[in-house]
C-alpha cells in the first residue's frame, strides 16, 4: 500500500514536471519532447500495474487513486491549479494511452494555461474537441458568478408556463384557433417514403456536408463582402475591414491565392458598387489596399514561395498583384531579381507598369537605389510607361553612375517613339565608349535630318584635336549613314580644309569625312572622292583613293 | 477452461450495443418480426464469441460498464446506448448480469423469452427478485443476474436518467443567459466565447444522448425572452438535424453556437416594433430586415479565433435568406447557402410557426407547419435537409399534442424505430383530481399497428398544446 502511495506521488510529480518543461521549452525541444517520453513510460507501466491513472482536483488538495499527492491551495500557474480554474474535477489516464495523446493534452493545458479576461475557450473546450480515447474527465459546467443568481430565477420552472400566465393566450382560445384549421392536415395521406432520400440526394448530403467540414472554407469570405455594402457607418467598415484583413493574411500564408483575391477583388467591387455612402467610407477601403500591399504581408513572403507556385497559384498571384497600390513597386521590383520562372517575371512586370502608370512617383527614389540590378530591370520596365513619364526617368539614368545602365538608357530612350535624337544626343560626351557607341548606333541606323543636323554641328564645333580619334572616325561613319545630300557641302570643306597639314588629329576628321562621303552613298559625295583624288596633295589623294576604293566596293552597281 | 483474453474495446461496446438493440426490439416487437430475429442474431453472434473462452459479466460499477472485468472506456458516439442500459439496469436493480458459455446452447426462442423477462422486470415490485425467479422456471440457466451491491449505491452518481433532465434543463436556462449576456456585454466591449462553446459541447452531448428529449423541449415558450427562447429553441432543432444528418462533433458545436447567435441583432430592434401589433411601417420593416447584418457585427466583435468566427457568422447572417436567395439581406456576392445556413433556416422557420406570436392572430400546429413548408421545398428551403428534418420529427413531430382514436390524449415522445416516422412512442395524458394533466401510460403505435386488427390504436389529430393547455416540455423533462 505505502509502495503504492508513493508511486503515485512519484508519477504525479513526474507529470509536474513533464507540465513545466513543456511551458519552459519550445514545441519539439529535446528536453520537453524527453520529458514527454520518460512521462508516457512511467505512466503506461503504472496503469498496467495498477489500472486507470485518476487524478482528482479540489480546490486545497489533489488525489491519485485516492492518494493524497498535493496539499493546500495549487499555485498560479502549475497543473492543479490551472485545471481546477477551468473547473475539472478530475482528468483520468487509461489504458491503451498514446504518446500522441499525452503530447496534445500537456500541450493543451499549456497553451491555455493563462487566460484573458474574456477568452475564446479554455482546456475544457480543447478537450472536448480533442475527442480522445484514453483521457476522460469530468469538468463542472462554467457558470460565471454574476449570471448564476440570474440563472436560477431563470430556471423557476413555474415561471414559464407561458400559456397559463400570457394574456394573449387566452384570447385565442376564444377564437377559431389555427388548432382547429390544422386539423385538416390528413398526415395519414402522406406517404412517409416521400421523405427517405433518393441515392443522387444521399450522395449530394454528404457533399454538402463534406464541403462544411471542409478545414479552411472560405464561403464566409462573400459574405463579409456583402455585409460590407450594407453598413452604412464608418465603425462598421473599420471593423469588417479588420477582420478581412486578418482573413486576407491567415489565407495568404496558407498560400490560398483564390481567397485571398476573392478578398481583394470584392473589396473593389464595393467600392466601384455606388453603394459606397461616403468618400470616408470609400477612403476606408482604400487604405486597406495600401495595408495589404506592405512588404512583410503581401510581398516579403512572396519571396520564399515565389519559384515554387503552381500554375493556379500564379494565376491567382497575377489578380492579387494588380490590386496593389503603385508604393508596391519597390518590393515588385526586388521579385524581379529572385530569377523566378519567365511567367512570373512576365506576371510581376505586368503589374509593375500598371502600378507606374497610375503613380511613377516612386521612381524618383527607385532610380537611386544602390542595387544596380534592380535599376537594369528598371530601365527595360521605363520603356513601357507613358512616353513623358519613361522619358523624364530615362534621361535621369543616362546620367547614371553605372556606364552598362547609361548606356541601357540612352538605348531605351533612342527606342522610344518619336524622334528621340536630340536626346540622346546630349549625352554624345559620355566618357563611356559604349555608351556614345550606343547612341551613334541608333543614329546611323536610318537617314534622318535631325541626326544630320546633330552631327554635323557637333563635328563642326568639336575640338578635334582633343578629341579621341576613333570618336571622331564614329561621327562621322555615323553622319554618313544617317545623312544626306546636305552633308556633302560640310564634307568638302572638311576633306579640302587647307591647313590639312597642321596635325594628325586633323587627318582624322579628313579621313573621317572621306569615310562619311563613302557611307552617304550617293553620286555628289562620289563626286567629290574623284575631285580629293585629283588633288595636287598627294596626302588628299591617298585618302580620297583609299575611300574610293571602299566607295567603289561596298557600290558596286551604283555608280 | 482456457485463459481469458482481454476482450477488445470495439468487440465489448458492440455486445452492449447489440443487448441494447435487443432488448428495444424485443420490447417493441413481437417474436417473430425479422428486426427481432435480426437483433437476436447479431446478439448471439456476440455472445458466442464473449463466452467462447469462458463465463462473462458484464457489470454495472460507478456508473461505468465493466465487461469481463474490464472497464468499458467512455465513447461519445456510445453515450446513447450507456446512458440507456445504466437506466436499465438501474430501474430493475442489476449490479451484474453474468453469461455462461452455455448460451452457445440456447434457443432463439429462449433467448427472446429471457430478454422479455428482463424488459417487464420492470413492472413488478420486486424486480430481480421477480426475474430470478422468472429465468428459473423457464430453465434459462445461461443467464444470471445480481443485484447492485451495497458499496455500489453509495458510490453510484445519482440517476443516470434524473441527471440527463436535470443537465439538459440547466443548460437549457444557461443557454438563454449566455445568449442575454452577449447580446447585452457585446456592444460594450469584447467578449470571450468559451461560456457559449462550453454550452455548445454541452448541448451536442445531450443531443448525442437524447436527441427526442432535446427536440420535446424546443416546446418551451417564454414570452417575456422570447427572442432568447427562441433562440434556444431553434439551436436545439438545428442540432439535432446536424446529428440526424451525421455532422461531426466539431461541426455541430458550430452549428450550436450559430443556432445561439442567429438572432443576436434582434436585440437592437426595438421591442415595440418587434412586438408590434398590426403591419409595421417600410422604416420598422428595414430595421427588422437588418438584424441578420446587425447580429453579424456583432459576431464580429466576439473574442474567437479566425477558424472559429468564420464557421460562425454563415449561418446568422443566412437564416433568412431562402435557397432560391430570395429574403434578406440582399447579397451581392453569396450566391449560395452553407449547410449551416439552410439548417437554421429550416430550424427557425419551424420554431417560429409552432409558436404564438403577438404579431400573428395565429399559429399552427407542428404537423400543419411541416406540411406548409414542405409546400416550399426547393424554393424556401433545401429539399434534402427539409426531408431529413422532418424525417426527424415525425411526421407527427416529437412534441405534439395528438388525440388517439379511442379519444385519449397524447404526447408525441419520439420515434424510436428509424424506419417507422408515422407511429411514434406516445405518452397518453390523464387528467388528475384538480383537473391538471398527468403522465399515463407510454404506448408506441408502431407496436400496435396492424391495421387488419380492430381497435388498433392511431392517431387522428394534432391539437395546439394552448388549446388544453399542456406543457409539453414538462413531460419531457419529467417534471410532470
Amino acid at each position: 500500500m505505502i509502495q503504492r502511495s508513493d508511486e503515485n506521488k512519484k508519477l504525479f510529480a513526474y507529470l509536474l514536471l513533464t507540465c513545466k518543461n513543456v511551458s519552459l521549452y519550445p514545441e519539439g525541444h529535446s528536453i520537453s519532447t524527453n520529458a514527454i517520453h520518460q512521462f508516457h513510460e512511467m505512466l503506461t507501466a503504472h496503469i498496467r500495474l495498477h489500472g486507470d491513472f485518476k487524478i482528482e482536483i479540489e480546490k486545497d488538495h489533489v488525489t491519485c487513486q485516492g492518494v493524497e499527492v498535493q496539499k493546500g491551495t495549487a499555485e498560479e500557474g502549475t497543473l492543479p491549479f490551472t485545471l481546477f480554474r477551468d473547473g475539472i474535477r478530475w482528468l483520468e489516464f487509461t489504458d491503451g494511452i498514446t504518446l500522441e495523446e499525452i503530447r496534445d493534452v500537456l500541450s493543451i493545458i499549456h497553451r491555455y494555461s493563462i487566460l484573458t479576461a474574456e477568452p475564446e475557450g479554455d482546456i475544457v473546450t480543447a478537450f472536448w474537441e480533442s475527442h480522445f480515447d484514453h483521457v476522460l474527465y469530468q469538468a463542472d459546467d462554467y457558470v460565471a458568478e454574476q449570471t448564476s443568481e440570474s440563472i436560477d430565477s431563470l430556471a423557476q420552472w413555474d415561471d414559464l408556463h407561458g400559456m397559463e400566465e400570457e394574456p394573449e393566450a387566452g384570447r385565442e382560445e376564444n377564437q377559431a384557433s389555427p388548432g382547429e384549421a390544422t386539423e385538416a392536415v390528413d398526415m395519414a395521406a402522406i406517404n412517409p417514403d416521400d421523405f427517405l432520400l433518393t441515392p443522387e440526394e444521399k450522395i449530394e448530403l454528404q457533399e454538402m456536408i463534406a464541403r462544411e467540414e471542409k478545414a479552411s472554407a472560405s464561403e464566409h469570405l462573400k459574405m463579409l463582402l456583402d455585409i460590407l455594402i450594407q453598413f452604412q457607418e464608418e465603425k462598421d467598415y473599420t471593423l469588417v475591414l479588420s477582420v478581412l484583413s486578418e482573413e486576407f493574411d491567415a489565407f495568404y500564408s496558407r498560400r490560398d491565392f483564390d481567397a485571398a483575391l476573392m478578398i481583394l477583388d470584392g473589396l473593389r467591387k464595393v467600392l466601384h458598387s455606388g453603394k459606397i455612402n461616403t468618400a470616408r467610407t470609400a477612403a476606408l477601403i482604400e487604405s486597406y489596399y495600401k495595408e495589404i500591399s506592405s512588404d512583410a504581408r503581401c510581398l516579403k513572403p512572396l519571396e520564399d514561395i515565389w519559384s515554387a507556385l503552381n500554375a493556379r497559384q500564379i494565376e491567382a498571384m497575377k489578380g492579387i498583384l494588380q490590386h496593389l497600390p503603385p508604393k508596391a513597386v519597390p518590393a515588385l521590383m526586388r521579385l524581379l531579381l529572385l530569377g523566378q520562372p519567365s511567367q512570373l517575371e512576365q506576371i510581376a512586370n505586368d503589374s509593375i507598369i500598371a502600378l507606374l502608370n497610375q503613380d511613377a512617383g516612386c521612381l524618383a527614389a527607385l532610380i537611386n537605389d544602390p542595387e544596380e540590378r534592380l535599376i537594369e530591370k528598371l530601365v527595360l520596365l521605363l520603356s513601357r510607361l507613358k512616353k513623358e513619364v519613361s522619358l523624364k526617368y530615362l534621361l535621369k539614368l543616362a546620367r547614371h553612375s553605372s556606364a552598362a545602365i547609361r548606356r541601357m538608357a540612352v538605348r531605351a530612350i533612342g527606342l522610344m517613339p518619336g524622334d528621340q535624337m536630340a536626346a540622346i544626343f546630349e549625352f554624345i560626351s559620355d566618357a563611356d565608349a559604349s555608351v556614345r557607341q550606343a547612341i551613334l548606333t541608333h543614329m546611323g541606323q536610318s537617314r534622318n535630318e535631325t541626326a544630320e543636323d546633330l552631327l554635323m554641328k557637333y563635328l563642326k564645333n568639336l575640338n578635334v584635336g582633343a578629341t579621341r580619334a576613333d570618336h571622331v572616325m564614329e561621327c562621322f561613319r555615323t553622319l554618313g549613314r544617317c545623312g544626306s545630300v546636305r552633308s556633302v557641302p560640310f564634307l568638302r570643306a572638311t576633306l579640302f580644309h587647307r591647313k590639312w597639314l597642321a596635325g594628325f588629329q586633323k587627318s582624322a576628321a579628313r579621313e573621317g569625312a572621306a569615310l562619311a562621303l563613302v557611307e552617304l552613298k550617293i553620286p555628289e559625295a562620289r563626286e567629290v572622292i574623284e575631285t580629293a583624288g585629283r588633288s595636287f596633295y598627294p596626302g588628299l589623294r591617298g585618302i580620297a583613293r583609299r575611300a574610293g576604293s571602299e566607295f567603289f566596293q561596298n557600290n558596286s552597281g551604283r555608280k | 477452461m482456457s485463459e481469458r483474453k482481454s476482450i477488445p474495446e470495439r468487440l465489448g461496446h458492440d455486445f452492449l450495443r447489440a443487448l441494447y438493440h435487443t432488448i428495444n426490439t424485443v420490447r417493441m416487437y413481437q417474436d417473430n418480426n425479422q428486426l427481432v430475429q435480426n437483433s437476436v442474431l447479431a446478439f448471439t453472434a456476440l455472445l458466442n464469441e464473449l463466452t467462447a473462452s469462458g463465463d462473462i459479466s458484464l457489470l454495472l460499477y460507478r456508473s461505468r460498464f465493466h465487461l469481463g472485468g474490464e472497464k468499458l472506456p467512455y465513447r461519445r458516439n456510445a453515450a446513447v446506448v450507456l446512458y440507456n442500459m445504466m437506466e436499465f439496469f438501474s430501474k430493475r436493480g442489476i449490479g451484474s448480469v453474468n453469461f455462461s458459455s452455455a448460451s452457445i446452447d440456447a434457443s432463439q426462442e429462449n433467448i427472446i423469452t429471457s430478454i422479455r423477462l428482463f424488459n417487464d422486470a420492470v413492472r413488478y415490485p420486486n424486480h430481480l427478485e421477480w426475474l430470478e425467479q422468472k429465468l428459473q422456471e423457464h430453465h434459462i440457466a445461461w443467464v444470471q443476474v445480481f443485484p447492485r451491491q451495497n458499496e455500489d449505491e453509495m458510490l453510484v452518481d445519482e440517476n443516470p436518467e434524473e441527471q440527463k433532465f436535470e443537465k439538459a434543463r440547466k443548460n437549457y436556462f444557461l443557454a438563454v443567459e449566455s445568449v442575454r449576456e452577449v447580446a447585452t456585454k457585446v456592444s460594450q466591449g469584447m467578449v470571450g466565447v468559451r461560456r457559449c462553446r462550453r454550452l455548445a459541447q454541452n448541448i451536442v452531448d445531450l443531443v448525442q444522448v437524447d436527441s427526442a428529449l432535446m427536440i420535446g423541449m424546443t416546446t418551451i415558450r417564454d414570452y417575456d425572452d422570447y427572442t432568447y427562447t427562441h433562440s434556444v429553441n431553434v439551436t436545439l432543432l438545428a442540432t439535432c438535424l446536424g446529428r440526424h444528418i451525421e455532422l461531426s462533433d466539431i461541426a455541430l458545436e458550430h452549428l450550436t453556437i450559430c443556432g445561439l447567435f442567429h438572432d443576436l441583432g434582434k436585440v437592437d430592434v426595438p421591442k415595440e416594433i418587434l412586438f408590434k401589433h398590426g403591419e409595421l411601417t417600410n422604416g420598422e420593416w428595414d430595421l427588422i430586415k437588418a438584424h441578420p447584418v446587425t447580429g453579424v457585427r456583432k459576431i464580429l466583435m466576439l473574442n474567437a479565433n479566425p477558424e472559429l468566427r468564420s464557421k460562425i457568422i454563415l449561418g446568422p447572417f443566412e437564416h433568412h435568406l431562402n435557397v432560391d436567395m430570395t429574403g434578406y439581406p440582399h447579397t451581392m456576392f453569396t450566391d449560395n447557402l452553407s449547410l449551416i445556413g439552410k439548417i437554421l433556416h429550416i430550424a427557425d422557420v419551424y420554431e417560429a410557426m409552432t409558436h404564438e406570436r403577438v404579431y400573428r392572430t395565429n399559429y399552427f400546429a407542428p404537423d400543419a407547419v411541416l406540411k406548409k413548408m414542405w409546400e416550399e421545398a426547393g424554393k424556401s428551403f433545401d429539399r434534402i435537409l427539409l426531408k431529413r428534418f422532418i424525417h426527424m420529427m415525425g411526421l407527427y413531430p416529437i412534441g405534439s399534442v395528438v388525440e388517439l382514436n379511442d379519444g385519449r390524449i397524447g404526447l408525441v415522445m419520439d420515434y424510436p424505430d428509424e424506419n417507422e416516422r408515422m407511429r411514434p412512442l406516445v405518452l397518453t395524458l390523464v387528467h388528475d383530481d384538480a383537473g391538471n394533466w398527468q403522465r399515463g401510460e407510454s404506448i408506441y403505435l408502431a407496436d400496435q399497428a396492424i391495421p387488419e386488427e380492430p381497435g388498433h390504436l392511431n392517431i387522428t389529430r394534432v391539437i395546439p398544446p394552448a388549446k388544453l393547455r399542456v406543457n409539453p416540455a414538462e413531460f419531457f423533462l419529467h417534471i410532470k
